[in-house]
């Protein structure tokens, strides 16, 4: 019932600021207005979603550990679960948000967690009606946080798992140490489907009033990569820079930096030509147009996978390549360099299949 | 005041007995008492004459002392100095105290000398010696002890006379001035010869090695006011010179009229004699305890310990023990394993559970009994463990001298044949650890000479692969310390390895630079200078043309060269300058400014300015902080100046209840 | 001084001489009240400071214009002090962060929170939040750029940011996808071109559009090295003539001659010459990347098309080496001496195919 009530008023806030409300509202980015309120408008999470319901009803709650890649919907699961559970009213009470630009070190853990674990905590709400016993501790980013406020959080976790239930967010599993993993139940979040995700961005549009064609979504979802936080980002940006005539599929490419196809064909061509010159030629004019190198990296190697006529041996020596420069581009190695270096050996595997 | 006092009665008994050759007063200054007489350093002697003992199941030794105290030369004739040296010195005394004693012109600036060399050259025991024969007495300083010494002494309430936490500067300041102005008042009396002596510098206080400046400070006001000489005695033991350049920089040097002597190491035929005199004395005291070593032994060790005689005689002791003779052999034995890797510093420690000092004496004398072809060898990895000359350490690596392959070394696979090397003479690991440099900097060194020693491009290109790579190695910043090692070691063997005209040993048996080409001088690094010209006229540029919010980028390689070429009017005289400066290239040749050679003794003097990578502003911080510093100690002394004069007076007074009560 | 490079940048987006939709888009955004985070992107010399200055025109009005220079101190966790200069206007603040060194991090808090906390001065001014423009967004650490994130997740209320940068690769994603990217590609070589012209027009100047084409060609697409070099033929000779010399920078003729005597003769003693040559370019402010990749483009121009591939591949290995260590000059020489034995093997091979 409160959930529904809450659902509603989210309605009305969007229907608001989209006929024009005040420049406030619209300074929010539409991921945090757009944040699920309740668990059950959290998309495709469906085990963690079944899991939180039941605590919902009555049950009690274990210690969770949220894990999967970004813009899955970890932190927005939790902190709708939480809001249910506890209303606004006492939310801030029984609820502790702590994400990595907290100071997070050891201390904190000690005293900070700790003595908000330490607060006893009633069945009762202040209005008479009941609430669960418990609070929770929501650690996002979880996976850097150091080794020793990890092992610090043990000891705490399991002295105060009666009225205390912690929630660890993190991207990588494999940087929380195991007793910690050990002493929660684990929820893997799936990046989201394309579906799904279109089905949300539509009413965002919708709610929004934004004309985006059909195609210009499909690129968002495929640069999105199955991260909603990215593809809402992305369509706010196209819509701020486009307003009147809805939006096209070249603005969406634009806003993410994504080389144009026509840009690359040329460049594998130029690679095919076996001319240094004229390659060099191509990449340079690549960057004079701004584009990132890395992005150069991602978009070469889909195309160098897909290609049909080179051999697995040729694509092993790129690939590899690809992986080395990657590495040079994350120590900060200069782009055009490193991206000759890689166009130069793939021009070479080129060469030698078409001898 | 009666510590000092007691201590000049110490002083006097030990003179008369003549027991102990260092016996020089201890200072007059602190809240010393006899405890103090004993040195705080650690000296080779001391320590070497220590272990010896404890491994000899504390054998008794006469009177506990080591045969290089108990038989510290008496006279002028057991002295193994250079007689020229010793003159030296004796002049610069006689001048200074007989020309003194004679006139007391007060204001005459004092003398100073400045008495350098390395360690057990006999700096220490020709002062004495010298000092004895000319009568004059010898007034030393040495280091109070720390705090929770003092706090004892403190039960006394005479101490109360004293700042509780006097610092060392203030204290040795206060030494100078009261050896400047009270002869220790000792009983023997009027004598006249007694009144004239001479201030005996050996350990500095520690805090003029941070800031040499306030010891300038301290010697300034002492040469305008002070009437003794002043000698300041400083081993370059750690690396050459750079205790005293550090201490006593040239300008100073001159400002003050510092005389400076530099000892030379002891001769190995001087070494040779007085050992072999020592040796026959102990013997004949106690025959059933010692024998007198075979010459040839003598020696060698006079040979290894590369002009130390105190380490000479230390090892001498040792040598003479009878029982020692076995394990002289058996670690003879040891050192005909291939000697690159017999002594490497893992394996001496795993092999002997015996300690390493003792080790180190067994490698002294197994290197000791080696043949003298090899000596050149054992001056450089002989038994002593100073440092060992960067110059020659930069000569091992460069000329890299191999000698013949024997049988039983392994042979490379054919495919592998054209990294066949003849045996290396050197120890690249060790000659690092010896040369007391960080392993950058020593790279560095390498790197600026490396190439005149090569010959053929391939070499170079293997070469300078691997300088890259031991830079490489210590990028991460976090692991820096551990990969530093490891770093210099790759430098060191790469480029031994790697110089192919140099795969064999010489014919000629070794004498020279073998077929690369004779004597090639070395070269300090220039890169230190470089980078940082490079990093002050980056951040001059970005001071002076502020305005523009360019990046750096921008303003270096684009704004400062064309506004070089476009004349617009500059806002102020120093961008003008600083574009002649920074845009300007020299094109032909002979402008250019050949790197500073590189000297037998010098060291490392760019040590401590280790590059920051991307932290200017704590480089110029911590300048800021250091002038700081100099500024504060400079008002200090400003304010001790004021106090000065009611300090002396108060003096006199204490000096005079003092002695009432003796 | 006035350099006509300071002298004709455009100050309104509507008079922006290329990348007209871009400055338009641009319009509308600061017209639509709703003004993100931005992230100006693109290489040297492309007018991305340009933009970001008229799009503050557009956001307050001519106040930004009144630049005043600062120097703000920090104190570090270990109290040490870093001064840094910002130049400022009432409504925005420009600071280059990476001028702290591996401080970075607490120039960035620091900064913005003073900035955010900072209310506006003039209540009638149309916005409710000030700019903080952070140049070299690329070369801030990593460390510096997650604090940024959050930092700009905590003020976006009072505080807008304009990150300014050559390149997104160097960036972190959690930034990128906060800011609104900014694309602006290098102007072509006929926009330069007529650019030159309009200058010189504005200047009085007769530019023959041969000499303005040769000056954009030889610019590489930037801009500002294109009327800075332009400016250089004026001071050289004028009235122009369409085939005279264009000026360089001294450090390139010195690159190039540094170029010639590896291409002359490689053995070790050649190198020991180039490495001194090295050396007085660095200690005249050239970075050490600039000077590889100089070299390599002179040296290239040597090479046929698979030594082309060779030494491209060296440069590339030695380049990244050089961002990781500390002494840049083990990494140049080393790639020296690589390519001084490359060409010589090639140049051996040449002769003996002329022999037979």
């Amino acid at each position: 019932m409160d959930a529904f009530l809450k659902g509603g008023s989210f309605k009305s806030k969007a229907a608001a600021s989209s006929t024009g409300g005040s420049t406030k509202q619209r300074q929010v980015p539409w991921v945090e207005k757009y944040r699920p309120r309740t668990v059950d408008e959290v998309a495709y999470q469906d085990e963690v979603v079944a899991v939180l319901k039941k605590s919902l009803q009555g049950a009690d709650l274990p210690n969770m550990l949220f894990y999967g890649p970004p813009g899955t919907g970890k932190t927005s699961t939790i902190l709708a679960a939480s809001r249910e559970l506890f209303g606004t009213d006492m939310y801030r009470s029984r609820v502790l948000e702590l994400n990595a630009s907290d100071e997070r070190g050891i201390q904190v853990v000690r005293d900070k967690v700790k003595k908000f674990a330490q607060t006893a905590a009633g069945g009762i709400r202040p209005d008479g009606k009941p609430c669960p016993p418990f609070k929770i501790i929501i650690l996002d980013e979880a996976d850097s946080m150091t080794y020793d406020a990890q092992a610090a959080l043990r000891r705490t976790m399991e002295k105060q798992s009666k009225n205390t239930k912690f929630c660890l967010i993190c991207n990588y599993i494999s940087r929380i140490i195991e007793p910690l993993t050990s002493r929660c139940s684990k929820f893997r979040f799936k990046p989201l489907s394309k579906p799904i995700q279109g089905k949300k961005l539509r009413e965002i549009c919708e709610a929004e009033n934004i004309n985006c064609g059909e195609e210009a979504l499909e690129a968002i979802l495929k640069l999105s990569e199955g991260d909603m936080r990215k593809s809402i980002t992305f369509l706010q940006s196209v819509h701020r820079l486009q307003r009147e005539d809805g939006i096209r599929v070249e603005d969406v490419y634009e806003i993410a930096g994504v080389i144009p196809d026509k840009m690359i064909d040329d460049l594998i061509q130029a690679c095919y030509g076996g001319s240094y010159e004229k390659l060099d030629e191509k990449v340079q004019e690549l960057l004079q147009g701004g584009y990132s190198a890395s992005q150069v990296v991602n978009q070469i190697f889909d195309i160098i996978v897909d290609r049909g006529e080179l051999t697995d041996k040729q694509k092993s020596a790129i690939a590899e390549r690809l992986a080395v420069i990657d590495k040079r581009l994350c120590d900060g190695a200069d782009e055009g360099l490193q991206i000759m270096d890689l166009f130069t050996l793939t021009m070479d595997q080129f060469c030698t299949v078409q001898n | 005041m009666q510590q000092w006092v007691s201590s000049s009665f110490g002083d006097f008994e030990e003179q008369s007995t003549g027991s102990k050759a260092k016996g020089h007063s201890s200072g007059k200054h602190g809240p010393s008492s006899k405890g103090q007489d004993r040195r705080k350093r650690p000296r080779v002697a001391d320590k070497g004459g220590g272990k010896t003992q404890s491994w000899s199941q504390k054998k008794k030794l006469l009177e506990g002392q080591t045969w290089a105290e108990r038989h510290a030369p008496q006279s002028v004739a057991d002295l193994a100095v250079h007689k020229k040296k010793i003159q030296e010195v004796q002049e610069w005394l006689t001048f200074h105290t007989k020309q003194r004693g004679q006139q007391p012109k007060p204001h005459t600036k004092a003398p100073l000398l400045l008495l350098t060399g390395p360690a057990g050259a006999g700096k220490t025991a020709t002062l004495t010696v010298l000092a004895k024969e000319l009568g004059l007495e010898v007034q030393e300083w040495s280091n109070p002890i720390t705090e929770a010494f003092k706090m004892d002494q403190d039960t006394d309430y005479r101490s109360d006379f004293y700042v509780k936490n006097e610092s060392q500067v203030k204290q040795f300041q206060d030494f100078l001035k009261r050896a400047n102005r009270y002869p220790a008042l000792s009983l023997v009396g009027a004598q006249e010869e007694r009144t004239n002596k001479v201030v005996l510098v050996e350990e500095m206080p520690n805090a003029f090695y941070r800031d040499p400046s306030s010891l300038h400070a301290v010697l300034t006001r002492f040469s305008h006011t002070g009437r003794s000489p002043l000698v300041f005695i400083v081993s370059d033991s750690h690396g050459g010179k750079s205790n005293v350049l550090s201490l006593f920089p040239s300008d100073v040097q001159d400002n003050l009229a510092v005389h400076n002597i530099s000892f030379n190491p002891v001769a190995p035929t001087s070494m040779t004699k007085t050992m072999m005199k020592i040796a026959t004395a102990e013997a004949a005291k106690a025959r059933h305890k010692f024998y007198v070593p075979s010459k040839s032994t003598i020696e060698a060790l006079a040979a290894s310990s590369s002009g130390d005689i105190r380490g000479a005689i230390n090892a001498l002791q040792f040598a003479c023990l009878k029982g020692t003779d076995s394990l002289q052999r058996s670690s003879q034995k040891s050192s005909s394993l291939p000697s690159s890797w017999s002594s490497t510093p893992s394996s001496s420690s795993s092999s002997s559970s015996i300690g390493s000092s003792q080790w180190k004496d067994r490698r002294k004398q197994a290197r000791g009994s080696k043949d003298d072809k090899e000596d050149k060898r054992l001056a450089a990895i002989g038994g002593r463990d100073t440092s060992l000359f960067l110059f020659r350490a930069l000569g091992k690596v460069l000329y890299c001298k191999r000698e013949p392959k024997t049988a039983s070394d392994p042979v490379l696979p054919p495919h592998l044949h054209h990294h066949d090397r003849d045996r290396l003479i050197i120890n690249p690991e060790e000659l690092i650890e010896r040369t007391h440099m960080s392993s950058e900097n020593f790279t560095l060194y390498l790197h600026q000479n490396y190439l005149d020693f090569y010959t053929d491009l391939e070499d170079v290109v293997e070469g300078s692969r691997y300088l890259s790579d031991t830079d490489f190695l210590t990028c991460e910043w976090a692991h820096r310390t551990t990969m530093r090692q490891y770093s210099s070691s790759v430098a060191v063997r790469s480029l031994v390895h790697h110089n192919s005209s140099r795969s064999r040993c010489s014919q000629d048996g070794g004498t020279g630079g073998g077929r690369g080409g004779g004597w090639k001088p070395l070269h300090k690094p220039e890169w230190f200078e470089v980078s940082r010209k490079y990093r002050e006229s980056c951040a001059a540029a970005k001071g002076l043309f502020v305005g523009h919010c360019w990046t750096p980028l921008d303003l270096q390689t684009q704004l400062l060269p064309y506004l070089a070429l476009i004349n617009v009017p500059l806002k102020n005289p120093g961008q003008f300058s600083f574009l002649q400066d920074v845009t300007r290239f020299s094109n032909r040749k002979q402008m250019r400014k050949w790197p500073k050679k590189l000297d037998e003794k010098d060291i490392d003097d760019a040590s401590l300015e280790e590059d920051f990578p991307s932290s200017q502003s704590s480089v110029t911080s911590s300048q800021n902080s250091r002038t700081k510093l100099t500024l504060n100690s400079h008002n200090t002394d400003a304010l001790n100046d004021a106090a000065f004069a009611e300090d002396e007076e108060d003096d006199e007074e204490i000096v005079i209840e003092d002695y009432d009560d003796d | 001084m006035s350099l006509w490079v300071d002298k004709h940048r455009p100050t309104a987006l509507s008079k922006l001489d290329y990348h007209k939709e871009q400055a338009s888009n641009l319009k509308k955004l600061v017209q639509s009240g709703d003004f993100p985070h931005l992230m100006v992107y693109g290489p040297s010399g492309a007018g991305k400071k340009t933009r970001i200055m008229c799009a503050l025109k557009e956001l307050y009005g001519s106040g930004v214009e009144k630049l005043r220079i600062e120097h703000q101190t920090f104190t570090t966790p270990s109290k040490a002090k870093i001064e840094i200069t910002t130049i400022a206007s009432n409504y925005h603040i420009e600071v280059n962060p990476s001028d702290a060194g591996i401080y970075d991090r607490i120039v960035i808090q620091d900064l913005i929170k003073n900035t955010a906390q900072f209310q506006q001065m003039e209540t009638s001014a149309q916005r409710d939040f000030k700019v903080v423009v952070l140049t070299e967004v690329d070369r801030l650490t990593k460390d510096a750029q997650h604090a940024l994130r959050r930092t700009m997740e905590k003020y976006t209320a009072t505080c807008r940011l304009i990150l300014c940068c050559n390149s997104t690769s160097k960036v972190i994603p959690a930034i990128r996808s906060r800011c609104l990217g900014v694309r602006v590609a290098a102007p072509s070589i006929a926009e330069i071109t007529q650019i030159l012209q309009n200058v010189c027009k504005k200047e009085g100047l007769n530019l023959p559009s041969e000499l303005a084409k040769r000056i954009a060609e030889k610019s590489e697409r930037n801009l500002r090295k294109a009327i800075l070099s332009c400016e250089a033929c004026k001071v050289q000779q004028y009235p122009f003539s369409a085939d005279q010399d264009i000026p360089e920078a001294d450090w390139e003729v010195f690159l190039r001659d540094t170029a010639n005597h590896i291409i002359q003769q490689q053995s070790p003693r050649q190198l020991l010459e180039v490495r001194g040559r090295m050396y007085e370019l660095l200690t005249h402010c050239i970075p050490a990347d600039v000077i590889l990749k100089g070299l390599l483009r002179e040296l290239l121009k040597n090479c046929d098309g698979q030594l082309k591939t060779q030494v491209t591949h060296q440069a590339a290995f030695y380049e990244h080496r050089m961002q990781q260590g500390n002494k840049a000059i083990y990494h140049l020489e080393a790639f020296v001496a690589k390519f001084m034995s490359i060409y010589k093997r090639f140049l051996e091979e040449g002769f003996e195919a002329m022999m037979f």
